[in-house]
């Protein structure tokens, strides 16, 4: 757990290398927020309930966006396609802690230094939300069950580095079909009954609507309860896919030099 | 003409270089074509939904935002790959090789960027272009059909130019795509959806701080007899001069640029 | 070829503020003078080595001979042109090979990368082949031609780079450390070539290199550069002779005489029949005290030792010697 953090800091170093990152991380999400509110205002301007709702919930988005976006692909790919897989067998850490380390610090230095300002920046835009510890901590722990998720399914697309030269394609079909189906950029309830069915069958269904109707709504019991324990099959079931996948690579690279 | 012929003679040998890397090839375009074909797929929902976006149907919204996208993936095409990438040429000493060299620095750097996987959104863009086109019987007229030629030419000078300073930027700054993160992804995306429908200040900052709205927004609202008034319909008109003009302003400051590299070196 | 005359440059540097809040909102910066006065110039066909230890100022030196940075103050011209003022013409004159990096391309077969320089050089198919068949002999590149580049190894990229620079028949070729990370096989096969294109083209060639064994070999001419000034610039047997201090020669006698007395020759030890003998070239020629020695007393064996370039150098480099 030590080595964890120690790469969780160097991650968040490097979030801070370069001045011009900080001051043009932030504007891009402020700006982001400020189209997506803009074309919002304009579709609900005459449903001021609608609208403090959708305001919300692009800020939200916007929060999620961040926590959900990490580099745990590159980290696996380049080090399988640089030879360095086989190389970090020696060490006496499993590689899995060092790109989920990297990974989460990057995280943390984005939630840190791009979505709390932006959140700041926005809070008057949350004020009517009718907050409660309580609603908190749910909506928390739907977000931590999704970033296990994500990355779950990222340092899987990571692994394809073991059969194809390029990657960033195969990691990019995976993340448009996330802004597609899980209302990273519209909410799935304004979606044709027929697409919110298929987005259900998919865990992407569980990253943003979720979490964000967990602090928005008052959610029914039965569903929360239900939706956790999706998501913990969900997790489960990729957990073992990436067991069985990584001793595979382990048995590839000890037979064939990596 | 000799540079016409280079630029040849470099896309040949990025085909040979590239036939190794079949499956890399298909895959990079494919994920460009589903990325765009999601955004597509994003507007027609919202359009299902709410009807009109500010007046502008589906097939409207089509044509903004595929002017802007194919006349995006048109300077990708050219210029993307190597230019808007310079920072990392310049950390990289690979600058210094190419300045060595008795050709211009553009001229090298826009034959080495043969952007292929930009062909994907070409290809999408095209297609959804092509039914709206079909499907908007106003739109059926030479005038309009050679006007449109015109705009999209001029569009394809913005985002070059747009993609040349970003990465001039780099002779000045470290991280010169970040800035171009923010200040040409980003408030590009303004530009998606009619301008009518935000703020009036939005408007002056993509026309005249930015000229991004001229990419798409002025010409297809000029195509589409959308123009809020006869002024952004002047503006519409003029865009392909705008597009020029950007684009000389550009190199300019390209050229300002590799002055202070060569004075300061890396 | 080139001049360079009271040739300067300065670079600014940003210092990092420890204090975060400034770091973030402020900079400050310093001029560092990283080449100081420098001048020198090179004749038609010379081979020079240009010399010094690392950040004296040789790669800023041969970026401003090369066009692609500009001087601070001072002039430099190439054949006639200011470099940096004619970099297009500048071009077609040089050649450049940087040892750590190639300007082949990764992905392409070597034969791949050689014709799109014959057109951005616009170098006419006849000597584009006259060419081809010259490095296929000297540099045997035949052999890997059609490989790409990523697969070939050091040596033979080195070589690919060498016929690459050559292509479009430059009359100046700048070589930046280009035996670094070569075997001895394949450096000594990089130096006969640089000497034999040398000296087939009249060609001027300006070698930077940390390997004293490619100066003494190939170069006619030593200039030193350090802390941004020219500390020394000989002929390469004048830094032997004049710096290199005593040439030594070790004689094993059958049966060691009693004293050996010849003028400007010192006895420097005695260690049974193993006499070491120290003197000054240009006092006495090595043969003239070779014959003197086996006059007096039988010679068993002996063998001389002149002094090393490299070890001339080093004493430069820490201050042992005084220029």
């Amino acid at each position: 757990m030590n080595c964890f953090g120690a790469f969780l800091r160097i991650a968040f170093k490097n979030y801070f290398a370069y001045r011009a990152t900080l001051f043009t991380s932030v504007l891009g999400i402020l700006l982001w927020v400020a189209i997506q509110i803009a074309v919002w205002a304009y579709v609900f301007q005459k449903d001021a309930q609608m609208l403090a709702y959708m305001t919300a919930y692009v800020i939200l988005a916007g929060v999620l966006n961040d926590f959900y976006n990490n580099r745990v692909t590159d980290l696996v790919a380049e080090k399988i396609s640089s030879g360095n897989f086989a190389i970090d067998l020696i060490k006496p850490v499993n590689p899995l802690f060092s790109f989920w380390g990297t990974a989460f610090g990057g995280t943390a230095a984005a939630l840190f230094c791009r979505s709390l300002p932006m959140v700041i920046v926005y809070s008057p835009c949350l004020m009517h939300l009718h907050w409660s510890i309580g609603k908190i901590l749910l909506s928390m722990i739907a977000a931590i069950l999704g970033l296990v998720l994500v990355n779950l399914i990222f340092t899987l697309i990571g692994y394809l580095a073991f059969v194809f030269i390029e990657i960033w394609p195969y990691r990019r079909l995976v993340d448009d079909t996330i802004r597609l189906l899980s209302g990273a950029v519209i909410p799935i309830a304004f979606f044709p009954d027929w697409l919110i069915f298929a987005a259900k069958l998919t865990p992407f269904y569980f990253l943003y609507t979720f979490p964000i109707n967990l602090l928005t709504k008052d959610l029914p019991v039965s569903e929360i309860t239900g939706n956790y324990i999706v998501m913990l099959i969900w997790i489960a079931g990729l957990s073992l896919l990436l067991r069985l996948v990584y001793y595979r690579a382990v048995k590839y690279c000890i037979i064939q030099g990596g | 003409m000799d540079n016409l012929k280079l630029y040849f003679a470099y896309i040949g040998m990025f085909f040979r270089s590239r036939a190794e890397y079949k499956t890399s090839f298909f895959a990079g375009m494919f994920a460009n074509f589903y990325c765009y074909f999601v955004t597509y797929t994003i507007f027609w929902l919202m359009t299902q939904r709410f009807t009109t976006i500010g007046g502008w149907n589906f097939s409207e919204l089509t044509v903004l935002y595929g002017t802007g996208l194919l006349t995006y993936a048109i300077s990708g095409v050219l210029f993307w790959g190597s230019i808007y990438f310079l920072e990392s040429a310049v950390t990289e000493g690979k600058l210094d090789i190419l300045l060595l060299r008795p050709k211009g620095l553009i001229v090298q750097l826009i034959c080495s960027s043969f952007g292929y996987t930009f062909i994907g959104q070409i290809i999408v863009t095209v297609i959804f272009l092509c039914l709206a086109f079909a499907n908007d019987a106003s739109l059926h007229s030479w005038t309009k059909i050679l006007y449109y030629l015109v705009a999209l030419v001029g569009g394809v000078l913005i985002n070059g130019g747009a993609v040349i300073i970003v990465g001039a930027l780099s002779f000045w700054v470290k991280r010169s795509t970040q800035i171009g993160g923010v200040f040409y992804y980003t408030l590009r995306e303004f530009c998606i959806y009619p301008l009518n429908i935000y703020p009036r200040y939005i408007k002056l900052a993509v026309t005249y701080v930015f000229p991004w709205a001229f990419i798409n927004y002025y010409p297809a609202a000029v195509l589409l007899g959308k123009s809020e008034n006869g002024y952004d319909y002047c503006l519409g008109l003029l865009a392909p001069l705008v597009g020029v003009a950007f684009f000389l302003l550009s190199l300019k400051i390209f050229a300002l640029g590799l002055r202070r590299y060569e004075s300061a070196g890396n | 070829m080139i001049t360079v005359r009271n040739l300067c440059k300065d670079y600014r540097i940003a210092k990092r503020d420890k204090n975060f809040l400034r770091y973030l909102f402020s900079r400050q910066y310093e001029n560092k003078r990283a080449v100081d006065n420098v001048n020198f110039s090179v004749g038609k066909g010379e081979l020079v080595g240009y010399i010094g230890p690392n950040g004296a100022g040789k790669s800023t030196t041969i970026k401003m001979m090369t066009g692609i940075m500009v001087p601070t103050s001072g002039e430099i011209t190439v054949m006639g042109n200011v470099p940096h003022l004619k970099r297009k013409v500048n071009a077609k004159n040089i050649g450049v090979v940087f040892g750590q990096r190639t300007q082949l391309w990764w992905d392409l077969p070597v034969v791949d990368s050689f014709d799109l320089l014959r057109r951005i050089y616009s170098i006419p198919r006849q000597d584009y082949q006259d060419n081809l068949l010259l490095f296929e002999s000297v540099l045997d590149i035949k052999s890997f031609i059609d490989k790409p580049v990523r697969q070939l190894s050091l040596g033979q990229r080195m070589r690919a780079d060498l016929a690459a620079a050559l292509l479009h028949n430059p009359s100046m070729l700048f070589l930046d450390e280009p035996t670094i990370g070569l075997d001895i096989v394949v450096k000594k096969q990089i130096r006969q070539f640089i000497r034999k294109v040398r000296n087939e083209r009249d060609l001027t060639v300006i070698l930077t290199t940390h390997d004293m064994r490619d100066v003494e070999e190939i170069c006619d001419r030593i200039v030193m550069i350090d802390h941004g000034k020219i500390m020394l610039d000989m002929k390469t047997s004048d830094v032997r002779d004049k710096l290199g201090g005593a040439n030594t020669l070790i004689v094993d006698f059958d049966e060691p005489p009693q004293a050996v007395d010849i003028p400007f020759v010192e006895v420097a030890s005695i260690d049974g029949p193993r006499w070491t003998f120290t003197f000054q070239r240009n006092n006495i020629s090595a043969s003239d005290l070779i014959a003197r020695i086996s006059a007096l007393v039988p010679v068993a064996d002996l063998s001389l030792k002149e002094p090393d370039i490299e070890d001339v150098i080093r004493d430069i480099y820490e201050g042992n010697i005084v220029l």
